[in-house]
């Protein structure tokens, strides 16, 4: 063997072994699973996403986006846990993750999953009819603690966990009526079926006229509404607010998980999908590494704590 | 308003046309839905101008609402789900020699329906969406028990099994997530089963793949032997719409109501409709057997239900389908908020989805009469050329529903299913209706219960679910008076 080839095959053998086992992820192309159907936040996001990883080249292989929408995301959620944990396979889903598992309704927790990247906040409004007798979040204490509330919702949804840390805070418990998504909270609260509900921000705008914001369930007021404070303001510690974020099956390699929230994180950068942020009424929440687990730990933690009380205003 | 239209009926037509026709295409294909090339497209409409993707969109629901009827009529394999009803009196009327006025009627009725929905959706969006929220979970149960009292007129002759089938398709809807407390149930630990039986695989197994395999045995077109002499040219005739005008607004107002309903959609409109149609009809027992009002109710309704579907859409941002919810990502990515401020922030998207609703109405209308003739001789086709594809679009169809092999491996079961009730001469109209409405009746009542703390009586004392209740309660009477009449006419002959 010349000198030559014996330093250049040294210098790879070396390469090889102190390179990361995974240094060319990715090499095929890779599956984000979206657990919800097509034209809803998730989707959005996740199609945003992947166009500006297309477009501005922020990853070696395209991400594909595949639908597999059932059972409150759970049939998509599962597709993931039981991947192979490769970084080929990845998952975008908010809370609904911690509400099935808390409510004892799946087999796996967030601790089976590897968080890769938060990406968007969208904070939900305590919204009432405007033909509503409350007209501030002391009276809808008021009617509370009086017994007589209804509150529009979808049962163990990622709003009725916090909808419940709300009754623990305010000390009562109140109705919730079984309505679904947030347009159909609207329609319950239109049609006099209800008496508030949580809603997402684009109803500040598509409600103006029906509704009354009471208080923003968020960590600031919104600029859209910059009167109405926040519940931290009045002095309940709750936030009902759908985090978006990436997962990794359990066991995806630390640096494939870097190269994927890198990746990510770059895409939410662009304009293209800054703006498409802004046109859903969210905003960017980008956390990683240790902060994010730690965030994600507490949050969780904090679902589990209320589930009695979720379970309690469940109707069978 | 006028600059909206204007670009609707000019540049825009290209989009409004290139919707309806890939919307028929996709529609007339069982497997394939509306649903699904909406979905598909959607993406591609972000590099689109909001106007322009929202006439794309439209113009692919409307198409594929009509397109439906093409294999319900010809192969009794409905294209989508809203012409499940399409096939009981469209099909008959084709087998017995008259494909073309078959297909002509169901046309003449998909273009009716979707215009008296238009002049709706054009003049009363407003108010009309007001009334529409006030309708809650009692008043859907009740307006549902009337379209579940269909299955006792269906089932005319053969009660029993008639109520037997029903009640299998109550069961089979069951499993899966409970409507209300968010529970799995009757799933057995098997997670495949948490989504549980879903709409498009029970489908296309117990009504597409089962009538295969049935038409496997004997693939040879089956009007063979019939003269094709009126079948070549559509016949939609101008008299029709006179003969029949009771039954095109009896069906168009109806399909219209349930359309504008939160959370309501064509197929709900369609089975109300036939149910309807069938109630009031001198001559019922011809329903099933190729009656025209059969058809016109049918076609009628979906296609104002799909029209009716985009009231609430526009007016207060409330999807009421899979569809819709789709169309209002679309508007929510380019920025239009829809609800009560779109006409006065963004009169031109609404009135651009307006016109293009009108637009793609008459280019639907205009394409399937082209169409037809060729589509027409389809019967005269050996199937054997036409069920292998149809095989291979099913399987998709089903996979794509949660993107899995679960949903195939349902769909092949209820193919022998279906097959299996066909050959025992159980009928599937009764399985499939209680199955499709079996989940709103229980999430409506359910949701009732909660909202009236347990009580039932809501449903006699509020004016609505009361009328709906009795209007169910004679259809379901009429048709036992029916069945127990002819047994002792039995009896005496």
């Amino acid at each position: 063997m010349r000198p030559i080839t014996r330093i250049l095959t040294t210098a790879a053998l070396l390469a090889a072994a102190s390179a990361p086992a995974y240094a060319d992820f990715p090499e095929k192309p890779v599956r984000l699973i979206v657990p919800f159907g097509a034209g809803g936040g998730t989707d959005s996001l996740a199609r945003a996403v992947q166009a500006a990883i297309d477009k501005h080249d922020l990853l070696s292989q395209p991400l594909v986006v595949v639908n597999a929408d059932g059972a409150a995301g759970t049939i998509g959620t599962r597709q993931a846990l039981t991947a192979e944990p490769d970084g080929y396979t990845i998952l975008q889903i908010h809370q609904e993750m911690f509400s099935v598992s808390a409510a004892g309704r799946v087999d796996y927790t967030p601790a089976d999953f590897e968080p890769i990247l938060q990406a968007t906040s969208s904070c939900t409004f305590v919204a009432v009819p405007k033909e509503s007798d409350m007209q501030t979040f002391d009276d809808l204490v008021a009617r509370a603690k009086e017994g007589n509330l209804k509150q529009a919702d979808a049962i163990a949804s990622a709003t009725h966990f916090p909808s419940a840390q709300l009754m623990e805070a305010i000390g009562a418990r109140w109705t919730i009526v079984p309505t679904g998504g947030t347009s159909a909270r609207f329609a319950s609260l239109e049609g006099g079926f209800s008496d508030f509900a949580l809603l997402s921000t684009p109803w500040v705008e598509r409600g103006s006229e029906d509704l009354r914001a009471l208080a923003i369930a968020g960590p600031d007021r919104f600029e859209t509404l910059p009167d109405v404070p926040t519940l931290h303001e009045l002095g309940y510690d709750v936030e009902a607010c759908l985090l978006r974020r990436y997962w990794a099956p359990e066991g995806t390699p630390e640096d494939v998980v870097a190269t994927l929230a890198d990746a990510i994180e770059a895409a939410l950068n662009t304009e293209e999908v800054q703006e498409q942020i802004d046109a859903s009424g969210e905003t960017l929440a980008i956390l990683r590494g240790d902060e994010l687990q730690q965030k994600i730990d507490e949050e969780y933690q904090s679902f589990v704590d209320i589930a009695d009380v979720v379970r309690g205003t469940s109707q069978d | 308003m006028v600059e909206a239209f204007q670009h609707v009926f000019t540049n825009g037509l290209l989009w409004v046309l290139i919707g309806t026709a890939s919307g028929i295409f996709i529609g007339s294909i069982p497997g394939l839905s509306g649903a699904m090339i909406i979905s598909l497209a959607l993406p591609m409409t972000y590099f689109m101008d909001g106007p322009d993707a929202l006439l794309l969109l439209v113009s692919m629901y409307i198409g594929a609402t009509t397109g439906g009827l093409i294999s319900a009529t010809l192969m009794r394999m409905p294209g989508t789900e809203s012409a499940i009803m399409t096939t009981l009196d469209g099909y008959p009327m084709a087998a017995r020699g008259e494909p073309g006025r078959a297909l002509g009627l169901g046309i003449l009725a998909s273009f009716v329906g979707g215009t008296l929905a238009w002049i709706v959706l054009a003049l009363l969006s407003p108010p009309l969406s007001k009334i529409a929220v006030r309708f809650g979970p009692y008043e859907i149960f009740a307006m549902t028990v009337v379209a579940l009292s269909l299955i006792a007129a269906v089932s005319r002759g053969s009660l029993v099994s008639g109520l037997l089938s029903a009640a299998f398709g109550a069961l089979v809807s069951l499993p899966g997530v409970d409507p209300v407390s968010g529970e799995l149930r009757m799933t057995f630990g098997w997670h495949a089963l948490d989504n549980g039986l879903t709409l498009l695989p029970v489908i296309l197994g117990a009504l597409v793949l089962s009538q295969l395999l049935e038409d496997s045995g004997d693939p040879t077109p089956i009007t063979r032997d019939r003269t094709p002499s009126r079948a070549g040219g559509v016949s939609i005739r101008g008299r029709d719409l006179l003969a029949y005008a009771w039954s095109f607004v009896r069906s168009g107002l109806t399909g219209t109501w349930i359309g504008i309903l939160p959370g309501v959609g064509g197929t709900t409109a369609s089975i109300a409709a036939y149910s309807l149609e069938k109630a009031v009809s001198k001559h019922p027992e011809r329903f099933g057997e190729g009656a025209e009002e059969g058809i016109i109710a049918a076609e009628t309704a979906n296609n104002a239900g799909t029209v009716g579907s985009l009231v609430p859409l526009i007016t207060l941002g409330i999807p009421g389908s899979v569809i819709t919810a789709v169309l209002l990502g679309a508007m929510v990515i380019h920025n239009l908020n829809p609800g009560p401020l779109l006409f006065a922030h963004n009169p031109e998207i609404a009135y651009t989805v307006i016109g293009g609703a009108l637009a793609s109405n008459v280019a639907m209308l205009v394409i399937m009469l082209l169409a037809t003739p060729l589509l027409a001789r389809l019967m005269y086709v050996n199937k054997a050329w036409l069920l292998p594809p149809i095989v291979v679009f099913c399987v998709i169809g089903a996979f794509s529903v949660s993107n899995r092999y679960f949903d195939v491996g349902v769909m092949v079961a209820f193919a022998a299913i279906g097959f299996l009730m066909n050959r025992a001469r159980i009928p599937t109209g009764p399985f499939i209706i209680a199955y499709v409405l079996t989940p709103m009746a229980e999430e409506s009542l359910r949701s009732g219960l909660v909202l009236y703390g347990g009580s039932f009586l809501p449903l006699l004392t509020r004016p609505a679910p009361a009328l709906f209740l009795g209007i169910a309660a004679v259809s379901v009477g009429a048709a036992l008076w029916g069945e127990v009449r002819s047994r002792r006419q039995g009896q005496l002959s």
